[in-house]
Formats: structure tokens, C-alpha cells, sequence
């Protein structure tokens, strides 16, 4: 592991005092690959807060451009990006805020034919994508290529986030094991609560990165905004998962 | 004997609320107590908790006093249960 560069040392200061964190823990994100998918209300946070905290790559991965319906919760976007593609805007946004944060801007979703690559590049993965297809394909990616995920997802006021490490705790096709067929990918949203979705996520990421703290496996971190209530759950690997049953 | 039922997701859009108390219903097992409030909260709020042969969804999750039930959840015995919580699927990113 490379040390720590005066630059790194001079940015990062005031994390570096975190206890259980220091120089090994900055160094060790610097070495990390993050895929995040997608550029929305929470893979925005999420890439913003992993480029704040020195992440070495994001790889972002959206097919799109930006809408007006979008602007209540894209922290990375502006006005004048309405209509340009979503991955490339909000790599101009970290580039400008973080330029030591490589970003590579794929503009396609996570489907049959990328999924394996990209999830690759990773050393770890952030689901953040509107539709379940997306994120158990994610799932089952990392599971068969050893790789951890943390998952955040809301849903009007209220968020919930799971840690997937394979063969140790539960995958989201333990929770999820069918489709849910009345998902739709229109959901009520303010800003903030995808924002904290995404922030609670990265948290999770940056500890299984690091080893910082405690691990949330078989758990899911739930809160509820409107109430502002939160509870950290316990989760059960189901061992006929067919995704994670076998490992 | 009363619990409090915890909405969430789609289901606490459905049923305007996201906590309630109910009484348990009928033989005291979670599946009476889930089709007592799919009954209250009509026809949208099962098809959520239910699949097509009018079981529990696989894809909902049973969070009794904080812990996931797997298993056989739909005869879950609930004599000292405080809470549960039904959870559908949310992927809003």
C-alpha cells in the first residue's frame, strides 16, 4: 500500500483523526474502485460523499440525460444540464470538487451484458438503481465474484440500507427473492431522504473498505423521516438462496 | 392482546399511516392477522402481502420485535409479540 502523499495528508486532515481510521484507512480508500449505479437521487450523494472522502475511482454507470423532474434531488446537476447525459455531468461536478478522484462515466444501466465488467472494475459496489432488476442483477454479480454491495434504497419518507458481503451475510435475494411485481419506478421522493439514504450507505461502504467500526452485516439500517425514527434490523441468510445459498 | 402494526413502504401509503395498533385476530397466528389487514385496508394492500395463491409474498419481510422471520412465517404464533413490522420491496435510488 502506497503512503500517504503531504497533498493527501493536508485534504483529508480532519478525517484522519477519526480513531480507527488514519493514514491506513485514507490510504486504503485511495486504493478503492467504487461502482455506483445509478446517477439519481441517491448515486449522487453517494459518489459526492465517496469523492469527499478520497475514494480512489467511482465508476458511474446511468443511460440518460438529466429532466427537470429530476433537479429536486440531483445535488451534482444543474439547470443548465437539462438534457445532457446524467453519468457525464456528474463526473464534471467531481472533477471540479475532488480532481484527485479518477471518474469514469459509463453511460449504459446495469444489464445481462455489462454487469460482469463492470462490477469488475470494483471493489465495491453501490446499488442505487430505481428497479429491482438492476440491483439483484448487482446482487448476484457480486456475490459470484466474492465482491461486497451496499444497497440503499427509499421510498417516500423513509430509507432503508443492507451491507451484502458474500458468503457471510444475507444478499438481497435472501430478502427479495421474487420480483416485486408492483414496484413501479415513479416513487414520491424529497431530496434529503435519498440524500441520507446514500450517506448511510457510505458509511457502510467506507467501513467495509476499511475496516473502521463495526460492520452492519445481516442487518438493515431502517429509518423512517417522517417519524425520524431508525432502527438497525436483523436479517437471516436464507440457505436456499438460489444467488447465495451454495457459498 | 394488542401489537403494533408498522407500515412501510407502499403499504403505509396505503393504509395513511405508518403504525397502528390492532387487536390479533383469529387463531393468533400471523397469517389471520394479516389477512384481518389486508381486509381493513382493501384490495391494493393485498396484492402487496399476498401472491397469486393468497400466501405471504416470498418478497415481503416479517420483522417481529426487530428480527426477520423466515420459515414458515405464516404460522408464526404471535402470544407476546409487541410488533411487527411488514416490509415490501422499495428500490427508489
Amino acid at each position: 500500500m502506497r503512503e500517504l502523499t503531504d497533498l493527501d495528508r493536508a485534504v483529508y486532515e480532519w478525517q484522519l483523526d477519526v480513531p480507527g481510521f488514519g493514514e491506513a484507512g485514507q490510504a486504503k480508500l485511495r486504493d478503492s474502485t467504487a461502482l455506483v449505479s445509478r446517477c439519481g437521487g441517491v448515486g449522487g450523494p453517494l459518489a459526492f460523499s465517496l469523492a469527499a472522502a478520497g475514494i480512489g475511482k467511482l465508476v458511474l454507470a446511468h443511460a440518460g440525460d438529466l429532466r427537470l423532474d429530476d433537479l429536486n434531488r440531483q445535488i451534482l446537476m444543474r439547470y443548465d444540464d437539462v438534457g445532457k447525459p446524467r453519468a457525464a455531468s456528474m463526473k464534471a461536478t467531481l472533477a471540479a470538487f475532488n480532481p484527485h478522484v479518477e471518474v469514469e462515466a459509463v453511460e449504459e444501466n446495469i444489464d445481462e451484458s455489462n454487469a460482469a465488467d463492470l462490477v469488475a472494475k470494483a471493489d465495491i459496489v453501490f446499488g442505487a438503481a430505481p428497479l429491482f432488476e438492476e440491483r439483484l442483477l448487482m446482487n448476484r454479480e457480486c456475490v459470484r465474484q466474492g465482491k461486497p454491495m451496499v444497497d440503499s434504497a427509499m421510498y417516500n419518507l423513509e430509507g432503508r440500507v443492507v451491507s451484502v458481503v458474500p458468503g457471510e451475510s444475507a444478499c438481497l435475494a435472501c430478502l427479495y427473492p421474487e420480483l416485486p411485481p408492483h414496484w413501479k419506478r415513479r416513487f414520491p421522493v424529497i431530496g434529503a431522504v435519498a440524500a441520507l439514504a446514500a450517506n448511510v450507505g457510505v458509511m457502510e461502504g467506507i467501513k467495509l473498505l476499511t475496516g473502521l467500526g463495526t460492520t452492519n452485516l445481516n442487518r438493515m439500517i431502517y429509518f423512517d423521516a417522517g417519524a425520524m425514527r431508525f432502527q438497525n434490523l436483523t436479517l437471516k441468510r436464507n440457505p436456499e438462496c438460489e444467488v447465495c445459498g451454495s457459498r | 392482546m394488542e401489537l403494533t402494526i408498522q407500515y412501510t413502504g407502499q403499504l403505509a401509503s396505503i393504509a395513511g399511516t405508518s403504525e397502528e395498533m390492532v387487536p390479533v385476530a383469529g387463531d393468533g397466528r400471523l397469517k389471520s392477522l394479516v389477512d384481518e389487514l389486508a381486509e381493513r385496508h382493501g384490495r391494493k394492500y393485498a396484492d402487496l402481502v399476498f401472491d397469486a395463491d393468497g400466501r405471504l409474498h416470498p418478497s415481503l419481510l416479517v420483522i417481529v420485535d426487530g428480527d426477520q422471520i423466515d420459515g414458515d412465517r405464516a404460522a408464526l404464533d404471535l402470544d407476546g409479540v409487541r410488533t411487527v413490522m411488514l416490509m415490501t420491496p422499495i428500490a427508489g435510488g
